[in-house]
């Protein structure tokens, strides 16, 4: 329904966006994947025709949706990663003011504004004006206002970027009841792993502009079906032993991680033995061992080295 | 379109920042100016007055003892000089000063202490214990006098300091001491500084060759003028006040939604222009109808001057609004707020002093008044101030569509400088 095709954006001397293709079926929730800078928010201006790409094109059912673009920005909508709004008004006029421009009128823009007022939990709110609301409450209003118009297409840049877990879950809910009851096709965009392993049925890696991995939660995970994780806590950090343990020969990758160290490595190995060898030659305290499936968090790490939020 | 304008009024109406400026500020100062210069007297109205310091170098019985030796020395003869030092003794412009400054109507907005030197009251302004200083210098009484009676040429300046120059407190000060100086058909050269340095970019020299007289047949009050003046002036405000907002519904991305609802970019403008003009008018119509209902100012009006004066402010709120987009687009097209903020803070004041927004221009200079009439402010001014003469509106036609010009031409640059593509 709707795909990027070789899409690239460069400003001045940055390549943000590098030959992107990702596509979207009507009724999917697909997730959209990378760290600061990635090159997320670019490529979301590019598809929601805010932004002309420098190269390459976004194509809606099929046509140019740069030529077409009110075609496309009829069922559409986005909800930017800052809050979009007229922080002076409250939410109930930021409501029927967006309501009109979108063109609805009277008792259908009334009803609208009230229905969306519940979804979004605001009803005895609205009259309030938005810069006296919570970072989660203005969360909320601003993917309210989205939803006025009933869009087909939900894009959405970071929607729960600095929130309480509280409300970010309440949004997360919100949004998957929009897709699983209302068939809405969702474009989610996060930089929390776990948000996207939730919510979505595909997702896309991004990194430095570049799409580097992509497919459904299971199938990305078997990137890493042939290693496994193994967290192990210490007692003090120990840099010699962190050493000795990347220069182990069947070692992949060894990160710091809370107190401790995540070591990947192919399946199958019997590290384990050889690990408590290894603290013991190094005066390391192990605390505790643990082997974990991996998580897209992994994926990431696995594809570049670096955690999501590095 | 009519939303867009609807919350752009909504929003400005809600912002008290936004009405100070637009509304009480001009309406502060046309209260203080047209009071300083008539003769009205109000208790209603309340704000604090601030202190200044007055400094006479020279007491008068010196600048008396001064002007007496001098007239001896070039050889006039005594008879003469005894009627001149009487008549001197009547006039002494220092001591006009302290009148000025010690009148009802003044004491109402400032309290003036008296300091014996320049120094002192330079460290008293450093302090923040006195908003001006004005400073009397030695001689100034005897070239006064010379000016007067001998109608000799001659430089005779006032100094005033001020700790800000652009506070309203200065405006009032430099109002009030054009006031003076054109009682007395002075030659006045008002120094202003800042934090104690001089700062000669705002050093002006104002003659007053004449009194001036605006009229023949109506002579127009310091009400009128001021109302007028501060009219022009503070609805020039209005376009940075709404460009800064476009700004920001671009960097807050309230832009990039409003485009993808559908709203083309040119309506967008479209909606500025007429935020603009539509703005402006309504808030010209409440500074005069505020003014003549408190002060009287065009009371006894005709209905047809009033429809005139609505078609004059509606061409001089078309132009404003034609600002408005136009510092839209820059702000948009340039991502940054800086020429709003330069209109607003520079191009506003430079406009209003030569379209004569503080003191008729045309005791300066002609071709002063000539430049002041191709600015959209002087322009208008100089409309307002023809109707109330007695001017028909065909007069006045060949300045409106001056302004209307303006506007056009202002338009043009802003739809091409508009930024079509990149909408996010
Ligand atoms: N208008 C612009 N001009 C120049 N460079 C830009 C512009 N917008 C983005 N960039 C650059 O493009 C790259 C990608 O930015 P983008 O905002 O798309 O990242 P992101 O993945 O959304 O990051 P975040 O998680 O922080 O929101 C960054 O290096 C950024 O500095
Ligand atoms: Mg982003």
């Amino acid at each position: 329904m709707l795909e990027t095709k070789d899409l690239t954006k460069v400003f001045k001397k940055t390549t943000a966006v590098n030959q992107v293709n990702i596509y979207l079926e009507k009724g999917e929730s697909v997730g959209l994947l990378g760290p600061n800078g990635a090159g997320k928010s670019t490529t979301i201006s590019m598809i929601s025709t805010l932004l002309p790409p420098t190269s390459g094109e976004v194509r809606f059912n099929g046509e140019d949706a740069l030529k077409h673009s009110q075609r496309l920005r009829k069922v559409m909508g986005v909800v930017p990663q800052e809050i979009a709004l007229y922080e002076e008004l409250s939410a109930y006029e930021n409501m029927r003011f967006f309501g009109k421009v979108y063109g609805l009128r009277g008792k259908e823009l009334e009803t609208r504004v009230q229905d969306v007022l519940e979804l979004i939990g605001l009803t005895d709110r609205k009259k309030d004006a938005i810069n006296t609301y919570s970072g989660g409450m203005k969360r909320r209003i601003n993917i309210g206002v989205t939803l006025l118009h009933e869009p087909e297409i939900l894009i959405m840049d970071e929607p729960t970027v600095g929130i309480d877990p509280q409300s970010r879950n309440y949004i997360l809910d919100m949004i998957r009841t929009l897709n699983r009851e209302k068939d809405i096709t969702v474009l989610y965009t996060s930089h929390y792993m776990e948000e996207v392993e939730k919510l979505c049925d595909r997702v896309y890696i991004m990194d430095h502009g570049e799409i580097i991995a992509s497919g459904t939660n299971e199938e990305l995970k078997s990137i890493l079906s042939n290693e496994e994780t193994i967290q192990i806590h210490v007692h003090t950090l120990s840099p010699a032993f962190r050493d000795t343990l990347s220069k182990h020969g069947s070692v992949r990758k060894v990160t710091e991680e809370g107190q401790g160290y995540k070591v990947i490595a192919p399946k199958g190995e019997d590290l384990l033995g050889e690990v408590f060898e290894l603290a013991k030659q190094t005066k390391t305290k192990i605390t505790g061992v643990a082997i974990q499936t991996p998580t897209l968090e992994d994926v990431f790490l696995h594809l570049t080295g670096r955690t999501l939020r590095d | 379109m009519f939303e867009l304008i609807k919350k752009d009024s909504l929003i400005l109406s809600r912002s008290r920042s936004d009405l100070t400026e637009l509304l009480f500020m001009p309406f502060i100062l046309i209260a203080i100016l047209g009071l300083a210069l008539g003769n009205l007297t109000m208790t209603e109205f309340n704000i604090n007055a601030f202190p200044v310091a007055v400094v006479h170098e020279q007491t008068t019985a010196e600048s008396l003892n001064n002007w007496e030796s001098e007239l001896e020395e070039r050889g006039v003869p005594s008879e003469g000089v005894r009627a001149l030092v009487a008549q001197a003794e009547d006039v002494a412009p220092g001591e006009q000063v302290d009148y000025l400054f010690n009148s009802e109507e003044i004491q109402e907005w400032m309290t003036v202490e008296e300091y014996s030197s320049a120094e002192a009251a330079q460290a008293a302004l450093d302090d923040g214990d006195i908003s001006g200083v004005i400073i009397i210098p030695e001689g100034f009484n005897e070239a006064v006098w010379s000016a007067l009676f001998l109608e000799e040429e001659g430089t005779h300046a006032l100094t005033l300091e001020v700790q800000n120059v652009e506070s309203v407190t200065t405006d009032i000060l430099r109002s009030v001491l054009t006031t003076y100086a054109n009682q007395f058909n002075l030659e006045a050269s008002i120094a202003i500084a800042t934090e104690g340095e001089a700062d000669t970019a705002n050093q002006q020299e104002e003659s007053y060759g004449e009194v001036t007289n605006l009229t023949a047949a109506d002579p127009i009050t310091s009400f009128q003028y001021y109302t007028i003046g501060m009219g022009a002036m503070f609805a020039l405000h209005t376009a940075p006040a709404l460009a800064s907002r476009a700004f920001l519904e671009k960097k807050q991305h309230v832009f990039g939604r409003l485009m993808i609802s559908g709203t083309k970019p040119l309506t967008y403008l479209g909606s500025k222009l007429v935020s603009g003009t539509l703005i402006t008018f309504i808030q010209l119509g409440i500074l005069f109808g505020l003014s003549t209902l408190i002060f009287g100012t065009f009371r006894g009006y005709a209905l047809n001057f009033w429809i005139d004066l609505s078609i004059v402010s509606f061409a001089f709120s078309l132009v404003v609004g034609s600002i408005t987009s136009l510092l839209t687009s820059i702000s948009l097209y340039s991502d940054s707020n800086t020429s709003s903020s330069f209109f607003g803070g520079i191009i506003v004041t430079l406009f209003a002093f030569i379209g004569g927004s503080f003191t008729p221009v045309e005791q300066f200079s002609e071709s002063l008044r000539a430049l002041g009439n191709w600015t959209p402010n002087g322009a208008m001014m100089t409309s307002y101030l023809q109707l109330m003469q007695g001017f028909s509106l065909t007069e006045v036609a060949p300045l409106i569509i001056r302004v209307i010009g303006m506007t056009a031409v202002l338009l043009v640059t802003s739809v091409v400088l508009f930024p079509k593509r990149r909408l996010d």
